[in-house]
């Protein structure tokens, strides 16, 4: 791109770069096979590590031999737990240990380790490691699991429940006396898998010293350190933790124990060691979605007005807990941001089984949730005899509101999204007009941007920008992109706020040696929290190089202004001199250091109460409609999405590519959930772990996704923008049950939705 | 694993030795499967025999009415090539479903057939067809029918040392039409929950030939010859197709696994036989769409 | 056992020494180290190790590297030099990559596809990728960029 005159720009559009369409940063390296990830890296000497895995659900392990293991030529370090720091841990619950202490809890759980010269090496030295075993009795549900006398996972809980969460609010029992319809029913939202292109993967070398540096796709880079730290014994200054191109991560790259694994082999050999889960470990042993069901009665007045939800949920946490404790939080009460409900009460039990440790998955929670609440309000409409969007509307939070638990929404575009959606969808003219085994259905979702207290420490954000002597620009941040574009919007938010050119300003890759404590990608918080840093820092920079503008052409600084990187005089417009000219003699000026704009911010946002549950979590809160248009054929059950409409309020588009890319996105992988994804799980073994059986949709599973958004201009916002990773999930599978509901008038209440289940339904439904 | 050996014969003959001298050795086609259950430790062979340097393995001949399949064509192949497209459009048609476009440029149709799972997407159409395979050894060679060819999940009535050649196919009668459908959770790269082909000529509204073949539904490809004594000779209308179709759906024996329950595949054997059946049917009732 | 043989790829031959049972994908990604070829599922279930292997694709997870020996073996990194490749072009500008680890597989499938259809419609070109798995961007940025390749390689000028 020529500089153009400051003229020409100043009189264009109140921004320069937000708002235009713009392609991933790294899209180019991606396209060329150059971008490196960590399962490309290849480090001298590197060694290749291989997991033990238990086989067996639950299970005391009597004894370990890892001697001929050990003698395997070409094999470098064989380690069980006593090998291990013995150190428990856990991101929000100790119940983790690097390697399996005297007994396993799921298929899959961590016995042994080896470090080999290479892959087939590694393998073949697990294959001789010998384990005796003894099986314990096992559970598998959680429905089983709360049964008195089931088999207990964790000694410390003895009745299985991890956690407990319950809140209330005004008087849900007088409501429901006093409604003019109760409605209630139960659903399930299975279990799924993230399913990111790339597996899990780590690198780890140790200097011998004492400091690990660690190589991870990770989400969230530098809080692994802390509980990486504890469970290693070390300081987390001794971890340093470098994130490369990451091939997905949909809330699955988190705290990962195989990281440990790897970071104890690199140390035990001194060599570096890379551990990459097989397609097939990564099913068996990833961090799959918590499943959940619920129990949800909703009150109504006859005007359709919502007057009590009452939800009771049981999740499985499967054999050691991630994060399921704060999902199943979610799921209970993040939901009640969405409409005006005065009376709540929700009851969620989180509860260990011998099954695969469940995790975040793009929702955290309240995905599970908005299936249950939009299927169940979508059957209330039906028996109110109002139409489901109205019936929406009439509940939906507006701007300004704060919900019973405390949670201020600045800005809801609820309603608009509804309107825009249905008007996208034709949605009254094909309620009207019906044809036979067609459906429409809509739902609805809201969601954070950013979870204060998910990190108790500190909610926020921070940020560097760093200006080169050629008016070459460096970000240095810590939150994570994992794919999704962030960086490129930081570069766009960085460019406007300091003034410089797009394409002059690059992202380093997060690295915790030098970047800020950034606490990455969860509960949709890049945009918002991270983004409010960038401009921070942007502005700090033009800030310094107007200052020093100022001083070399001897212009008052409120006479100056910078953009796409031309400094030049107001009100006139006349160019001084570009940002290279202003940044190199503040660099030489400055015996070489360059100009560097920080940027921090801290969201006034509440931490909940402990026992209230009162708080305020988010800055900003995102509100999204989708509808689903679907076609049934009756004989096989089979489902044709045709059309899907998605409308989100987004604050402010700041780079509609990514935005579109992100809904589209999020909308397969709803309809992957609502219709065909499943871990198949029998007596702790999952039966379908590859791509072949658990099915993911392929491009011609998908109908044609219709993409439209809502500006709000959030206050809070980034330049008024919201989240979006999350919602564009959220309120899929709820919207294609309601389709197929409309369209062939069976109601399936568990995910997901299949031929099959269909099939049972309608002759169900016949027999009647 | 890793002392595993690779051989490249030029000779069928040699690929038989081979396979005599070493018992635990296998062929190697495209690899599609093979390289598979080597990856899962399925089969662990001493020996790998690549057929990929036998030339001939791969010719495609059509002569005097007669299809000549190498065992080494791949599903592409089939799926392209002009002659099958024309005169065998269910094979072509089914060959298009198998995997996906990188697998079937590796995948082999002797691979498929070999294989012998209960789902090989080429085995109905060509049972149908009256195919034959021409199974060769260092011994000799002979010729039998393929509906004879499979005896179980991943089993052949192929002796040691035998490799399949070729398969023959006859070109149809003058009249016959083919309709090949597939039920599968997803529209593309997904194996078959049932397979359906059905041959059929209509004299009028009498059905004079027809021939039902099911993949996916018992432990072989099966032939549904109720359903054919149902409809041959008679005139082909609702009661008639309903019947047929039942009769498909009670004579299969599937399973229930991971991807269907044995009650769901009876229903869409039923289903996707109505609407083969239908689709030939040309006075009455419309087509079900 | 180990065999050696000679394979050419991207143009170039190149000598390695392999266990029969070694995958073209890892000796490409591991021995040559051209890692532009992702390994997704080692199954042949998601497509991203897709190279073409004389013009066609395959799943490089696959296909013995012994199987290759007289075939020419083209990577992502040989799809251009220097400059983008115009599928590659169209694949930036249309936003149809996200996380990149499938884009090379894409990529690759979508050339492959071109060469021998230059004017594919919307149904040809979800054939022709239905054995690549995407999961960041819901396919639908993906099939635009194709067709805005075709144009591309028509010496139209690609809409942007
Ligand atoms: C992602 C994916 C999707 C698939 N989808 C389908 C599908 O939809 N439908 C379907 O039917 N299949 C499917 N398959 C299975 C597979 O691709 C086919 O069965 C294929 O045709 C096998 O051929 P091949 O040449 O690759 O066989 P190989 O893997 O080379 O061999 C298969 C077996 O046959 C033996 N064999 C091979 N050739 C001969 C011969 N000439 N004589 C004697 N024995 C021989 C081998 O020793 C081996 O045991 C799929 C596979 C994958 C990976
Ligand atoms: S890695 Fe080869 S198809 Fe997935
Ligand atoms: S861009 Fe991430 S899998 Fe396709």
């Amino acid at each position: 791109m020529r500089l153009r005159d400051c003229k020409e720009v100043l009189e264009m559009s109140e921004f320069n770069i937000i708002g235009k369409r713009v392609p991933q940063k790294d899209a180019v390296e991606k396209s060329t096979g150059a971008a490196q990830y960590v399962t490309d890296l290849k480090l001298p000497g590197m060694l290749y590590g291989k997991i033990l895995r238990s086989p067996y659900p639950h299970a005391s392990i009597l004894c370990i031999d890892t001697t001929r293991a050990k003698r395997l030529p070409g094999v470098k370090s064989v380690i069980t737990f006593s090998d291990t720091p013995q150190i428990k841990f856990g991101p929000l619950v100790d119940d983790w240990y690097i390697l399996a202490k005297d007994k396993v809890r799921f298929i899959g759980e961590e016995v042994a380790a080896v470090a080999a010269v290479d892959e087939d090496t590694a393998r073949e030295a697990i294959e001789l490691i010998r384990v005796e075993y003894e099986e314990l009795p096992a559970v598998f549900t959680p429905g089983e699991a709360i049964q008195p006398g089931a088999p207990i996972i964790n000694p410390e809980y003895p009745n299985n429940v991890v956690s407990h969460f319950k809140v209330e609010r005004g008087d849900v029992e007088q409501a429901f006396r006093e409604a003019d319809l109760v409605i209630g029913d139960e659903f399930y939202a299975n279990q799924v898998y993230q399913a990111y292109m790339e597996s899990m993967a780590c690198i780890a070398q140790s200097d011998g010293r004492g400091h690990l540096t660690l190589w991870l796709p990770s989400q969230v880079p530098s809080k692994t350190r802390m509980s990486y730290a504890k469970a290693l014994g070390i300081q987390p200054r001794d971890i340093r933790v470098i994130r490369p191109h990451v091939g997905g991560g949909f809330g699955a790259k988190m705290e990962y124990d195989a990281d440990l694994i790897c970071a104890l082999l690199a140390t035990n050999t001194g060599r570096p060691v890379k551990i990459v889960n097989t397609r097939m470990e990564d099913f068996e042993a990833g961090n799959p979605r918590v499943p959940m069901s619920f129990d949800l009665r909703l009150a109504f007045k006859k005007d359709g007005t919502l007057l009590a939800k009452d939800l009771k949920a049981l999740a499985g946490n499967g054999g050691r807990t991630v994060y399921g404790p704060a999902i199943m939080s979610t799921a209970c009460y993040r939901i009640d941001s969405l409409y005006r409900i005065p009376n709540l009460r929700a009851d969620g039990r989180l509860v260990y089984t011998n099954t695969v440790p469940t995790a975040c998955f793009r929702g955290f929670g309240n995905a599970q949730a908005t299936f249950a609440l939009e299927s169940l309000l979508d059957m209330a409409a039906h028996e109110l005899g109002i139409e489901p969007a109205e019936l929406r509307i009439k509940n939906s939070f507006n701007n300004g509101d704060t919900s019973p638990h405390g949670w201020f929404i600045s800005t809801s575009g609820l309603a608009d999204t509804i309107e825009q959606a249905t008007q996208a969808a034709g949605w009254n003219d094909k309620k009207r007009n019906k044809t036979t085994r067609r459906g429409i259905g809509l739902a609805c979702t809201n969601h954070v941007s950013g979870n204060r207290g998910f990190y108790r420490p500190f909610d926020g954000s921070s940020a560097i920008l760093r200006v080169g002597e050629s008016g070459q620009a460096v970000l240095i941040q810590g939150e994570a992109e994992i794919g999704q574009g962030q960086n490129t919007v930081y570069a766009m938010l960085a460019a406007e706020a300091a003034g410089l050119r797009y394409e002059d300003v690059t992202v380093a890759q997060v690295d915790t040696l030098i970047g800020p404590f950034g606490l990455g990608s969860f509960a949709s918080r890049g945009t918002v929290l991270g983004g409010q840093a960038v401009i921070a820092a942007g502005k700090d920079a033009k800030r310094k190089l107007l200052a020093e503008a100022s001083s070399m052409f001897n212009i008052p600084v409120e006479k100056l202004d910078i953009r796409e990187g031309v400094v030049c005089r107001l009100p006139e417009q006349t160019k001084m001199a570009t940002v290279a000219e202003v940044a190199s003699h503040y660099m030489f000026r400055q015996g070489g250091c360059p100009l560097t704009g920080e940027g921090v911010y801290v969201p006034d946002t509440v931490v909940p109460d402990p026992v209230t549950k009162i708080g305020n979590i988010s800055p900003v809160y995102c509100f999204a409609t989708h509808i689903a248009e679907v076609e049934v054929d009756t004989e096989t059950g089979q489902v044709k999405v045709l059309n899907y409409f998605a409308s989100h309020d987004v604050g402010k588009i700041l780079n509609p590519v990514g935005l579109e890319g992100q809904v589209e996105g999020g909308v397969v992988q709803g309809l992957g959930w609502a219709l065909m994804e499943d871990m198949v799980t029998v007596n702790g073994k999952v039966q379908n772990p590859t791509f072949l059986d658990y099915r993911i949709p392929g491009v011609r599973d998908i109908g044609k996704i219709h993409v439209s958004f809502v500006e709000t201009n959030d206050p809070k916002g980034p330049y008024g923008a919201k989240g979006i990773g999350e919602p564009a999930l959220n309120p899929v599978t709820a919207a294609v049950a309601n389709a197929i509901y409309d369209a062939v008038g069976v109601r399936i209440k568990s995910l997901p939705i299949t031929p099959e289940k269909i099939l049972a339904a309608l002759e169900h439904t016949c027999m009647l | 694993m890793k002392d595993i050996a690779y051989l490249r014969p030029q000779i069928l003959q040699e690929a038989s030795d081979y396979l005599l001298a070493y018992p635990d050795a296998k062929l190697l086609a495209g690899g599609t499967d093979l390289i598979l259950s080597l990856e899962r430790k399925k089969v662990t062979p001493t020996h790998i025999v690549d057929l990929s340097g036998i030339s001939h393995l791969n010719q495609v001949v059509f002569e005097n009415g007669i299809l000549r399949l190498g065992a080494m064509v791949t599903i592409q192949e089939l799926h392209e090539i002009p002659i099958v497209r024309d005169k065998f459009p269910d094979i072509a048609v089914a060959a298009g479903h198998l995997g996906c476009w990188q697998v079937r440029n590796r995948a082999t149709l002797g691979g498929n057939l070999a294989n012998a799972a209960p789902s090989a997407e080429m085995a109905p159409p060509l049972i149908a067809h009256n195919a034959k395979v021409k199974l060769v050894s260092s011994q000799g060679e002979r010729m039998l029918p393929l509906e004879e060819f499979f005896t179980g999940p991943g089993r052949t009535i192929m002796h040691q040392g035998e490799v399949l050649a070729e398969i023959i196919v006859p070109e149809p009668r003058e009249g016959l039409e083919m309709r090949y459908s597939r039920h599968a959770l997803r529209r593309s790269m997904d194996i078959s929950v049932v397979n359906v082909v059905v041959h059929l000529q209509l004299k009028g509204e009498i059905v004079i030939d027809v021939k039902i073949v099911l993949g996916a539904v018992a432990p072989t490809p099966i032939r549904s010859k109720r359903a054919e004594e149902i409809l041959v000779g008679k005139k082909l209308d609702n009661i008639l197709i309903s019947n047929a179709a039942q009769a498909a759906s009670l004579e299969c024996q599937p399973i229930t696994d991971v991807r269907a329950t044995a009650g769901y595949r009876r229903k869409m054997v039923q289903v996707l036989m109505e609407r083969a059946l239908y689709s030939f049917f040309k006075g009455g009732a419309a087509l079900e769409s | 056992m180990k065999v050696n043989i000679k394979i050419m790829v991207n143009g170039d031959p190149y000598f390695v020494q392999v266990s029969p049972f070694r995958t073209l994908l890892d000796v490409l990604r591991e021995d040559i180290g051209l890692t532009g070829t992702k390994k997704g599922c080692g199954e042949g279930e998601c497509g991203a190790c897709t190279v073409l292997m004389d013009g066609k694709p395959v799943n490089s997870c696959l296909f013995l590297a012994v199987q290759a020996e007289g075939k020419e073996i083209t990577t992502i990194e040989g799809l251009a030099a220097g400059n983008l490749h115009p599928v590659q072009e169209a694949f930036v500008a249309k936003g149809a990559i996200q996380c990149g680890y499938c884009s090379p597989g894409f990529i690759l499938t979508a050339w492959a596809l071109l060469k021998t259809n230059p004017h594919p419609t919307e149904e040809e070109i979800t054939t022709a990728i239905s054995g690549n798995i995407c999961r960041c961007t819901g396919y639908q940025k993906i099939v635009e960029a194709i067709l805005d390749a075709a144009q591309r390689l028509q010496g139209g000028v690609g809409n942007v």
